[in-house]
């Protein structure tokens, strides 16, 4: 994918100045990525006059909000009809973005978030859409949904998608490893779960029920060969999903993952190499045997000093729970998962893959929430 | 690169703990046996600890690599048993022990890596309970969300398949990737009689708990020991670093824990050993080794996963 390149000024002098880069954030220092050399590095229309290019808004914002605690700029970077889509429910307008995060500072005060990739695509006349995974540190310092304050420390891995235009986020899909905080701060997740199933709303209930029934009328690719990832990018990623989790073809992560490849799940999964990997995919079907994936969005970007393409995919999973395994016994709830999936892909393999979703909100579900 | 090897060593024998933001990046990710520490202000604290523990530390570098993807360091720490942490209370013994540590960087800063210590050779100089070691970490690893997921099968080949080849034996070990197939045929396709090829009459192999190997027959005895307690030990590597005639290799074996050894009746459960090798070659064969893995926190995995094993089903609880 060739990144767009700042516009260079035809000046008198005969040297004309090499266009920055847009930021590519692995391996970036935070001094760096917070402080980066000014001029634009592609158009921006409609953003605010100091951010340098789309990934520089995306890392430099969510430190502002968080880190600086600069929740006024939430009205200045999100529509005033935004909504925001988790698996425990919608969140729309800035007003409610302000108040939810309010609330987890409230819980977690010294929250750090550490922009691990933003991965993106678009432009500013269509809008931009960025994938940002990123690694928080936080401690349990005040109450929070999970209860009174635990005093324990946690590291969990978010991914949050926005789609941008103009400065202001207008949609965003957000999936956190809630399951994985929860366990981290040492409290029965099942009790949590439970509590989380008698909260939940009949709207919450009515989007999950639509949403399954658009998965499960979703078209799938017929296609089975591999694209090159590097030039198609998207059908790389959308036929390797395809194979893997509609078509069962489970063998094929033989072919598209490096034999020691990591996949960081949610929940303390730390898996290596093929046969952990597919055990991970087959766990799913083991409780959910007739799911249905839909690959919601895809995007890519390479570059910075390293080789390879890197893929964020958005994903929902819907499916009956059916079977005995990792949810428990069967209770014949539909259940579904929002997910988002980072590849590292070199030479045609993916190497390291971040997949992220909130069981904490599964596991309600299972509860009848 | 040169200021990194110098880095590390000063962090240890001055306690430099500040020059820790000048060569890794903000996000760095050090994986241990028991913890993936995150972000280098945990690196830094996890040095701090370790350096409170084992204070007055000299430093001598016996092994540094780099290529254009990172390095690999492997140093012989002279240390004095100074605090408490998993160690127990302060002796004030003198110890001498391994550790290696294995890097990539990115623009000539750490971004990943990966660090291992000779925790059984420091506990048997300090005459401290393996066992009491071991269980202090495991219920540290509890406290903090350890789940032992135990997620596909482990074996080294495909259903009844022999071990998929990574190419013919090599009949001289000149270059990492030389030394990576050798790997594979020791452990995966459990060829212990290529050991001989592989490795020099007069080899120096140094294992974990301070154990040293003079030839092929110590080596395999070494291996066989770690077979029976994995039977179906799996090695994948996971990256390599290297310099003229001398390699680093990040290695992962997975397996279960069904037979004897690490000190514990045999448990079942998945274990992950996280291991880290140097080589050096001459003349077609390894001519010396430097390889540790941390039993104490292979121990500490056993442990944990022994009790926390039935989490990831969540089947404890009625809906």
């Amino acid at each position: 994918m060739a990144y767009p390149r700042a516009k260079t000024s035809r000046s008198k002098k005969p040297a004309r100045r090499r266009a920055l880069p847009v930021t590519f954030v692995p391996g970036q220092d935070i001094s760096k990525l917070l402080a980066p050399t000014p001029g634009r590095r592609h158009p921006l229309k409609g953003f605010d006059a100091d951010y340098v290019d789309f990934v520089d808004y995306i890392i430099r914002c969510t430190h502002r909000i968080w880190e600086e605690k600069q929740l006024d700029l939430i009205p200045t970077h999100y529509t005033r009809d935004c909504v925001i889509h988790t698996l425990s429910g919608e969140v729309r307008g800035p007003e409610a973005v302000v108040a939810n995060t309010a609330k987890t500072l409230s819980g977690f005060p010294d929250r750090t978030l550490f922009g691990d990739h933003v991965i993106w695509a678009g432009d500013d006349a269509r809008g931009f859409y960025s994938s940002h995974r990123i690694t928080s540190h936080l401690t349990n310092l005040g109450a929070s949904d999970y209860g009174p304050a635990t005093g324990r420390r946690a590291t969990i891995v978010t991914i949050a998608d926005c789609a941008v235009k103009e400065n202001r986020i207008y949609e965003e899909w957000l999936v956190r490893d809630n399951l994985g905080l929860v366990l981290q701060l040492g409290l029965d997740p099942h009790a949590i779960a439970r509590r989380q199933a008698q909260n939940s709303t009949p709207a919450l209930r009515q989007w999950r029920a639509a949403e399954t029934r658009r998965i499960k009328a979703s078209r799938v690719s017929r296609s089975t060969s591999l694209p090159d990832e590097q030039t198609h990018p998207e059908d790389f990623a959308r036929i390797a999903m395809n194979r893997i989790w509609n078509d069962r073809a489970f063998a094929t992560v033989r072919s598209v993952y490096a034999p020691a490849a990591t996949l960081r799940g949610t929940s303390g999964r730390d898996l290596l190499g093929h046969a952990e990997v597919i055990g991970f995919v087959v766990s799913l079907f083991g409780a959910l045997p007739d799911a249905k994936l839909s690959v919601d969005h895809v995007c890519a970007v390479s570059g910075g000093t390293r080789e390879g393409t890197d893929i964020a995919v958005r994903w929902t999973l819907a499916g009956k729970h059916s079977g005995a395994g990792i949810y428990g016994p069967a209770t014949g709830r539909d259940l579904l998962i929002l997910g988002c999936t980072h590849w590292r892909v070199e030479n045609g393999l993916i190497t390291q893959d971040w997949t992220v979703f909130d069981e904490l909100a599964v596991l309600a579900q299972v509860y009848g929430g | 690169m040169t200021n990194i090897f110098e880095s590390l060593g000063k962090i240890r024998a001055q306690g430099a703990l500040g020059v820790v933001h000048d060569i890794f990046v903000h996000s760095a990710e050090l994986r241990t046996q028991t913890a993936r520490i995150y972000g280098r202000d945990d690196i830094l604290q996890s040095l701090a600890a370790e350096l409170a523990t084992l204070g007055h530390q000299r430093v001598r570098a016996t092994q540094e690599i780099s290529d254009k993807s990172g390095l690999a360091w492997a140093a012989s720490v002279k240390a004095k048993h100074t605090g408490g942490g998993p160690l127990g209370p302060a002796t004030d013994r003198p110890v001498t022990y391994a550790s290696i540590e294995i890097h990539r960087l990115t623009d000539g800063r750490i971004r990943n890596g990966w660090r291992v210590v000779d925790t059984a050779h420091i506990l048997r100089q300090l005459g401290v309970s393996a066992d009491i070691v071991a269980a202090a970490l495991a219920e540290h690893m509890l406290a903090t969300g350890f789940v032992g997921w135990t997620l596909g099968e482990i074996r080294p080949g495909l259903g009844q398949m022999s071990p998929p080849s990574k190419g013919p034996v090599p009949q001289r070990i000149d270059c990492a990737t030389d030394a990576i197939v050798a790997l594979d045929y020791i452990w995966n396709h459990r060829r212990l009689d290529l050991l001989e090829t592989f490795y020099s009459k007069r080899t120096q192999v140094h294992w974990p708990d301070g154990r040293t190997f003079a030839e092929a027959g110590d080596i395999r005895r070494g291996v066989l020991a770690l077979l029976a307690a994995v039977p179906d030990a799996t090695l994948l590597v996971e990256h390599s670093v290297a310099s003229d005639k001398i390699c680093g290799v990040v290695w992962r074996l997975l397996g279960h824990h069904t037979g004897p050894g690490f000190g514990i009746a045999p448990s079942g459960v998945r274990l992950k050993i996280q291991g880290l090798s140097i080589y050096r070659m001459a003349q077609g064969r390894i001519v010396k080794e430097w390889t540790l893995f941390d039993e104490i926190g292979v121990r500490a995995q056993i442990l944990a996963t022994s009790r926390r094993r039935d989490l990831g089903t969540f089947k404890s609880e009625k809906t």
